[in-house]
């Protein structure tokens, strides 16, 4: 059939889509709509359908343990909870968190105006209009006896933040010399690379549970090998006594270990994902650039500092986004190694949804779940604008 | 053809007769033994003809819980007879799940009788507000034990205050120079023990988590005696100092190892430290009520299950005669001799073949007359979750006694006050 009769065709009757389906005589955009239904269809049901329930839910008051309460409407009454107190008063005293706000504002506006995207003029309404904005947000400040929204939300953004830190610049600080050493051209390469495979092929919950078995305080791999490197006694002359067991570290049992311990693990497991994606950018780097960098006299370092990284920047990119985006959403290896404690040092933004959900306050976990999803598409909008300015 | 048709036909038949038959779900955890429950409803089914099926679901009460949150939320008929933990006939009470059942009672007067032949702890937590929502099936409670043999050794009795036991550790483990003993174990890790690891204090420091006007009193001199009594323990060497890393099995396979000296725990440790191949402590072992600090009571926490009516069931009379049966004194007397259920009844104490398979019983019952029960709130999962959550923090050092005492005072205004 003649594709461009037939489109010449469309503009002159307009016969209906059911009817142009039954001849079987579709445009190209009908018969593309209708090869991806299927797949728009499925998306909708275990996408979109999932996505806009949980936003419903989350501005509706629904509690399983509490069913004469019905899901009553109660509009961002969830957020307020969360991040913000429950008596809030104003008053100016908290003025210092008002100017530091302020100051951040202006860089980003004089960016703009010297983009000349726009005049001073603006630029100065716009100043102030955030001034007094956030000057009268941040004037406000807990009342008598009441906190700064909820202190387990806060508590789990922030230990979300420090495993985001530590383990994506972790897993990179070791994924980039797996990598390199996958890389090198030796009969010994297929060890590296099966090595690289098997940490990343583990099970995280698998990986968890190992892992905390490694740590165990009392019987554990890691106090042995420390005690028989003779590291032991070093550290006890170094850390706080409460830190200290009978056989070495309670890695574990104590919040500032046990955070070091769930990053090393989180690290091991990640970095050979790191590593895998960046041996694949290394591998398509062109070999003749460094053929022409030694013929100039590059020694082995400015070659891996003006040739690989440079090179290599696409693959870091997405390593960066798939790893700060899996950190976010860390969940299993703390739950496996310490449920989230001690206490509730190690409960992440995941966990703290499972907890609430599993305590059946649908509405909160719902909301949580909103905050988790939103801090996630800020850190990947972040990233896309970074890569895409760069092309 | 003709075959074929007759087969039918009885097939027909046998499913309008199968219609015609009142068929009971029984759910029920993994742990409750379903081989035997099974064979013990055989007579039942017999002379009633009703036929009991057995659903078998989760091997921990919170994941039972979670699976009959989501079947009870949706109103379904699907279970008539439920078994579940005894901090939750309140939440079942308020949230509509349970059947009441003194109507199901010829008088009022057989009710409060057939009460009358249980442990007060079971019932203080199944008959709420002058309604019965639950029976009892067995109970349990969480005891001291301690190694008999050391404690001879030494000259000492078991301690009847918490110093005093302290003290008693501290001379048998210098004495004993071993390093490897603990002097005290219990309940550190954040699972549901560790409510009771910090309830037991402060019970027996003559608190409570709240008072008779319904006031929370966690924040309160008796609340830091408590916490203050678990770090001491560590601060003084008795208790190792990653106990919040122990959970309720690792304490009973640290004790049967002969690794402890005085240790907090439930019914089973009994039958394990007894019975198993690998136990160090065979006839070494004994059961105490738990200390009290000067001046106060013993108290300890209770556990065990209870039978509910679902509220949706399409059977009430009928699986309310099954949850008679279930609880009836032949059925626990089965389930006590042979599958060492602590009985929820009182007679049982007494009874010549349940004292013969379970000789401690005789002494367990001191102990659970005098067992209380969890926060008896409709939330308890949420309360739990705090408790023991802030527990292991203040043991793990990560939370101060200060904060820990705040946070669940809080938390706790906040959840009931809702």
């Amino acid at each position: 059939m003649d594709i461009s009769k037939d489109t010449r065709s469309t503009h002159r009757q307009y016969p209906g889509f059911w009817k142009r389906l039954r001849s079987g005589n579709l445009t190209d955009r009908q018969l593309g709509f209708l090869l991806l239904a299927p797949a728009l269809l499925t998306l909708a049901v275990v996408m979109l359908y999932p996505v806009l329930t949980v936003l419903w839910q989350s501005i509706h008051g629904e509690h399983l343990l509490r069913p004469w309460l019905g899901s009553p409407f109660i509009g961002l009454d969830n957020f307020r909870k969360m991040l913000w107190g429950r008596n809030m008063i104003w008053s100016p005293g908290h003025l210092l968190a008002w100017r530091i706000l302020a100051l951040a504002a202006l860089p980003p506006l004089w960016w703009f105006v010297r983009r000349g995207r726009i005049g001073r003029g603006s630029a100065v309404g716009w100043t102030l209009a955030i001034i007094v904005i956030f000057g009268i947000l941040m004037g406000f400040h807990p009342g008598e006896g009441g906190r700064w929204g909820d202190a387990r939300f806060w508590n789990s953004f922030s230990i979300t933040l420090v495993i985001i830190v530590i383990s994506v610049i972790g897993s990179f600080a070791m994924g980039l010399p797996l990598a390199l050493l996958a890389n090198v051209d030796s009969p010994l390469r297929w060890l590296g690379r099966v090595a690289l495979l098997l940490p990343w092929a583990m099970p995280r919950v698998f990986t968890g549970l190992m892992f905390a078995w490694l740590f165990q305080s009392d019987y554990g791999v890691v106090n042995d090998l420390l005690q028989r490197t003779g590291l032991n006694g070093l550290l006890g002359s170094l850390v706080d006594p409460q830190l200290l067991g009978s056989r070495g570290l309670l890695w574990l049992s104590r919040a500032q270990t046990a955070v070091l311990a769930v990053n090393i693990t989180i690290i091991w497991k990640t970095s050979s994902f790191v590593a895998l994606i960046l041996l694949a950018g290394l591998q398509s780097i062109d070999q003749s650039l460094y053929e022409a960098a030694r013929v100039d006299g590059a020694n082995a370092w400015q070659r891996f500092w003006c040739i690989t990284l440079p090179m290599l920047q696409p693959a870091v990119a997405v390593a960066l986004i798939f790893r700060t985006l899996t950190a976010i959403q860390t969940f299993d290896i703390p739950f496996a190694m310490t449920r989230g404690g001690p206490g509730r040092t190690l409960e992440t933004l995941g966990l703290y949804v499972y907890n609430t959900v599993t305590a059946s306050n649908i509405g909160y976990s719902a909301a949580l779940s909103v905050i988790l999803f939103a801090l996630s598409l800020a850190i990947t909008l972040f990233y896309l604008r970074w890569i895409y300015t760069d092309e | 053809m003709k075959r074929i048709g007759l087969l039918l036909l009885a097939l027909l038949t046998a499913g309008t007769f199968a219609l015609a038959q009142v068929e009971l779900n029984v759910f029920i955890g993994s742990r409750q033994n379903p081989d035997l429950l099974a064979r013990l409803v055989a007579p039942f089914e017999a002379d009633t003809g009703i036929k009991v099926n057995f659903q078998v679901g989760g091997n921990t009460s919170e994941v039972q819980q979670q699976f009959l949150n989501t079947v009870l939320q949706s109103k379904s008929d699907e279970l008539d007879v439920i078994i579940i933990d005894v901090v939750r006939p309140a939440q079942y009470a308020a949230a509509g799940w349970a059947e009441p059942l003194n109507s199901y009672f010829e008088s009022e007067q057989e009710m409060m009788d057939l009460l009358d032949q249980f442990l007060p702890g079971p019932v203080q937590a199944d008959f709420i507000d002058g309604t019965l929502y639950a029976v009892p099936s067995y109970t349990d409670a969480q005891f001291l034990y301690y190694r008999k043999d050391l404690l001879e050794k030494y000259g000492f009795e078991p301690p009847k205050t918490w110093s005093e036991m302290v003290s008693q550790a501290q001379t048998i483990m210098a004495g004993e120079n071993d390093p490897t003993l603990q002097g005290f174990n219990f309940q550190g890790a954040a699972i549901e023990g560790a409510n009771c690891t910090f309830l037991e204090p402060l019970w027996t420091a003559g608190g409570d988590w709240r008072d008779a006007n319904g006031n929370i009193t966690i924040n309160t001199p008796e609340g830091r005696k408590a916490f203050d009594f678990l770090l001491n323990t560590m601060d003084v060497g008795v208790t190792k100092p990653n106990i919040a890393e122990t959970a309720t099995d690792d304490s009973r396979k640290e004790f049967q190892a002969g690794d402890v000296v005085f240790m907090l725990n439930w019914g089973y440790v009994w039958a394990r430290s007894q019975n198993d191949a690998d136990s160090q402590v065979v006839n070494k072992v004994g059961v105490a009520p738990l200390p009290a600090f000067e001046g106060f009571d013993s108290a300890t926490c209770i556990g065990g299950w209870q039978w509910v009516v679902s509220a949706f069931s399409n059977h009430k009379q009928e699986a309310f005669q099954l949850v008679r049966f279930l609880t009836s004194e032949d059925v626990q007397r089965v389930l006590a001799a042979e599958d060492s259920r602590v009985p929820a009844r009182k007679s049982l104490y007494q009874d010549a073949s349940v004292l013969e398979a379970n000789p401690q019983y005789g002494q367990f019952f001191d102990v659970i007359v005098n067992a209380r029960s969890r926060p008896v709130t409709p939330f308890y999962d949420e309360v739990s979750q705090l408790i023991r959550t802030t527990v292991n923090g203040v043991l793990s050092r990560s939370v101060g006694v200060d904060e820990a005492l705040e946070t669940i005072q809080n938390g706790l205004e906040d959840i009931v006050g809702n």
